[in-house]
């Protein structure tokens, strides 16, 4: 028999059981953290919104924590978030004060590198190599030694883009650390090495990369790329034999393969060359001996190629950069191969220029081989698609200069916070988007465009507050809440606030010399003391509670509208000025192209009255 | 077309990886583009000022210190993409977050809390409660997803309070996501 009491201890604890089940438990006693600590949750939430992209909020969440003060007075790791969240938003010179402040703070040294190396990418990327270069000079000596590669590929990108090619050479060349270096990196060394003029060295620098087994579309994109330059630098100093299985290698899937064909053909027209010998660079005289893997190149169809003007330019070659190569027999059959690519070519997008060239190139190598009757039909035949060309150029142009170019490209994530880290997904279906692809790709481009929306997000973003502002002055001045209870709130204060006189030690030392109690002769004027003169005071000049807050900040609103439509409306005529640009240096060369058809047409038609033409 | 846009932005992203020169072309307009850049730079600063000041009159105007109570979340489970979380004060209307993937594994990032509300709550005992459902990345198809609920009492006190709920593994090595609060207050 179990006893009376235990049974009622037994149906106690039963019931105690019940009610903790039943009802939810007390929540754990209050954690304190201190205001922009490392523990503090909205410095937390700031990292939460930077790695969702959300940089303004997170900007604007920490400046809320530091309440106006100078963020430097604040702990490292705050200021770290918010020099991340500013460089993450385009704002280069704020987070660079707040990285410089953190050299030789409880920072991560590696952390703090990799925010150095981003914000000369930044820099670089918005046109200001000289400061992307200083940063990077700068940031050398405390460089942790697995960030060297990084830090040479950038340094070497800023150093290229201001044609430091022998500065450039130097720092990819004396770490001795080729192994290390990504092949983006070693295609840079081949370009600048053949720009300083060591040939020899740049050449076999870009072979290597021409013949890289590829890990994915990137790198892919990268041999090709390598094999082009390659390929058209052989042409222009008469290699032809060797430009001829350089050109090959070129994917027949990629932006390059236009190019390539039209130089297949030149290849086969130009001066065969010599053997060349291979010359290491200074720093890989263990050369890899990876052999060339195939993959499906030229002779399947594909789409049009992106226009890369640098090829042309560097090479310097045109219909008339070439001189037929001294030929006797073989002429014929040479002319007859150099046409094969060439057909192929012209079945592609005559929007290209190597697609126009290739139209000019046919006809000019069957007058060469004597088909003077097909070859003008081939020349009228160009002259058609080169109008049409122009004619589409036209359109593009038009529809650039009615303004909604720039608009439409950025219209989607339209409310994007993503800054600098925004990026272009797809293009507008336009008539001038197939023109611009090679400018759309570029960083000046591409970083106005970043600015043009984040211009566009603020406009919005200022422009959601007019609402917002108008329901603070309406629930601020109709507020049906019951006041705080005042007795509470100074209890808080009076456990926050220490008294001033808090921890003051008085100290107190013998006096000879006072005077006697009792031996005083003025006379004590005791009503003046208890009756002070009271006066009303004056109104306080100006009330500045929230309600009159708000006024202040609908007058900054619509200064801050009007500025942000004027300046997005500057960057956006920017990015049609060097659309414009871009299309005009296009338009010339149809218009070059359609020049030299006219006149070989005119010279044929000539010989042709004179009876200067044989048979075909 | 999708196709052939998504090779059009392939060749965007080509281009510029490979692109090795930065700014070619004409120095009249790189020169605008860089002051440009500098004026967008000034303004942004203004907005984000504009920002905060408006921000916090709104807090201080609607919110005062003695009623804020902000409840954030923190998931310390690798993998798990959130799908959705709600919470409910007291007999308020439940408040519900749906996550997309990228929202889910911004929470996932190592320290970092979000916000699913800031509102303003009377000083004294209050009731709350939360769920949340979700699945590991690397979670079949087929497997049901992963929820948790939480339910506790809580005292609002004169200061602005701050409610953590973490979702974290039973223990350490295996176990299902579960819930648990933290209470945290500012020092003064």
């Amino acid at each position: 028999m179990i006893p009376h009491r235990s049974l009622l201890r037994r149906a106690g604890l039963c019931a105690a059981t019940a009610i903790c089940v039943l009802l939810p438990g007390w929540a754990s006693a209050v954690e304190l953290y201190k205001p922009g600590s490392d523990k503090d949750p909205q410095v937390q939430l700031a990292r939460f919104l930077g790695a969702d992209q959300r940089y303004f909020s997170a900007i604007v969440e920490l400046q809320e924590i530091a309440q106006g003060k100078d963020p430097l007075q604040l702990s490292p790791e705050y200021r770290l978030e918010l020099a991340n969240n500013y460089l993450g938003f385009g704002m280069r010179d704020r987070a660079e004060s707040l990285y410089r402040s953190l050299l030789g703070s409880s920072v991560d040294k590696k952390q703090l590198a990799q925010s150095f190396l981003r914000l000369a990418e930044f820099d670089f990327q918005r046109g200001y190599a000289a400061e992307s270069r200083a940063t990077l000079y700068r940031m050398r000596d405390k460089l942790p030694k697995d960030m060297l590669p990084e830090w040479q590929d950038l340094l070497v990108r800023v150093l290229m883009s201001e044609r430091r090619y022998g500065e450039a050479i130097d720092v990819l060349t004396k770490e001795d650390n080729a192994s290390d270096q990504s092949p983006f990196t070693r295609f840079n060394l081949g370009v600048a090495l053949l720009n300083e003029g060591r040939i020899a060295q740049g050449q076999t620098v870009l072979d290597k990369v021409g013949l890289r087994d590829p890990d994915n579309a990137l790198e892919l994109s990268l041999r090709d790329r390598a094999n082009l330059s390659l390929g058209w630098q052989f042409l222009q100093s008469r290699q032809g034999g060797t430009a001829a299985p350089i050109l090959s290698r070129v994917s027949s899937e990629g932006p390059f393969a236009n190019r390539a064909l039209l130089g297949l053909g030149w290849a086969e027209l130009a001066p065969q060359g010599e053997r060349l010998r291979k010359q290491d660079s200074a720093d890989d005289k263990n050369s890899d001996k990876k052999g060339y893997t195939t993959f499906s190149t030229l002779g399947v169809l594909i789409r049009p190629g992106f226009l890369d003007n640098d090829v042309f330019d560097r090479v310097g070659i045109g219909l008339g950069s070439f001189r037929l190569r001294k030929s006797k027999g073989d002429t014929e059959a040479i002319l007859k191969r150099a046409l094969v690519p060439w057909v192929v070519l012209i079945q592609r997008d005559p929007m290209d220029p190597a697609v126009q060239e290739a139209w000019l190139a046919i006809p000019y190598t069957l007058d060469q081989l004597g088909a003077h009757a097909q070859a003008l039909q081939f020349y009228e035949k160009a002259v058609g698609v080169l109008e049409q060309a122009r004619k589409r150029m036209d359109d593009a142009q038009r529809s650039i200069k009615a303004g909604r170019m720039v608009e439409t490209i950025v219209r989607r994530d339209a409310d994007a916070e993503s800054g600098w880290n925004w990026k272009l997904r797809d293009l507008p279906d336009a008539p001038e988007t197939y023109f611009l692809q090679s400018l759309l790709g570029e960083h000046r481009f591409q970083e106005g465009l970043k600015n043009y929306r984040d211009l566009r997000m603020l406009d919005r973003n200022v422009q959601g507050w007019r609402r917002r502002l108008d329901l603070i002055q309406t629930e601020y001045a109709a507020r049906d809440q019951q006041p705080a209870d005042a007795d509470a709130l100074v209890q808080r204060v009076l456990r926050d606030v220490d008294p001033p006189y808090a921890g003051t030690t008085i100290g107190l030392q013998l006096d000879s010399n006072i005077v006697a109690p009792g031996s005083y002769n003025q006379r004590v004027e005791a009503n003046d003391m208890l009756t002070p003169q009271l006066s009303l005071g004056g109104a306080p000049a100006r009330f500045n509670g929230p309600y009159e807050r708000v006024n202040v900040l609908r007058s900054r609103l619509n200064n801050l509208h009007q500025q942000l439509s004027a300046t997005a409306t500057q960057q956006a005529g920017l990015l049609e000025a060097m659309a414009m640009q871009e299309l005009d240096g296009q338009r010339r060369q149809i218009e070059r192209y359609l020049i030299e058809a006219r006149f070989a047409l005119a010279r044929l038609y000539d010989r042709q009255q004179k009876g200067q033409l044989d048979n075909d | 077309m999708p196709t052939k846009r998504g090779l059009k932005a392939l060749g965007v992203c080509l281009a510029l990886v490979t692109s090795c020169a930065a700014w070619p072309a004409s120095p009249d307009l790189a020169e605008q583009a860089v002051k440009l850049d500098q004026s967008v730079e000034a303004l942004k600063d203004e907005v984000i000022e504009f920002n905060r000041e408006a921000s916090s009159t709104e807090v201080e105007a609607l919110l005062p210190d003695y009623r804020r109570l902000n409840i954030y979340l923190r998931v310390k489970v690798p993998g798990l993409l959130l799908e959705s979380f709600t919470v409910q004060i007291d007999d308020r209307q439940p408040e519900v977050h749906h996550y997309d993937e990228y929202d889910s594994r911004a929470l996932l990032n190592k320290d970092s809390v979000q916000r699913l509300l800031r509102v303003s709550t009377e000083v004294g005992a209050h009731k709350i409660k939360v769920a949340f459902r979700g699945r590991l990345a690397d979670a079949k198809p087929d497997e049901p997803p992963l929820s948790d609920q939480y339910e506790a009492r809580f005292d609002k006190t004169t200061y602005a309070g701050d409610l953590e709920f973490i979702i974290a593994n039973e223990s350490r090595f295996r176990g299902n996501p579960r819930l648990t609060l933290r209470q945290w207050r500012a020092a003064p």
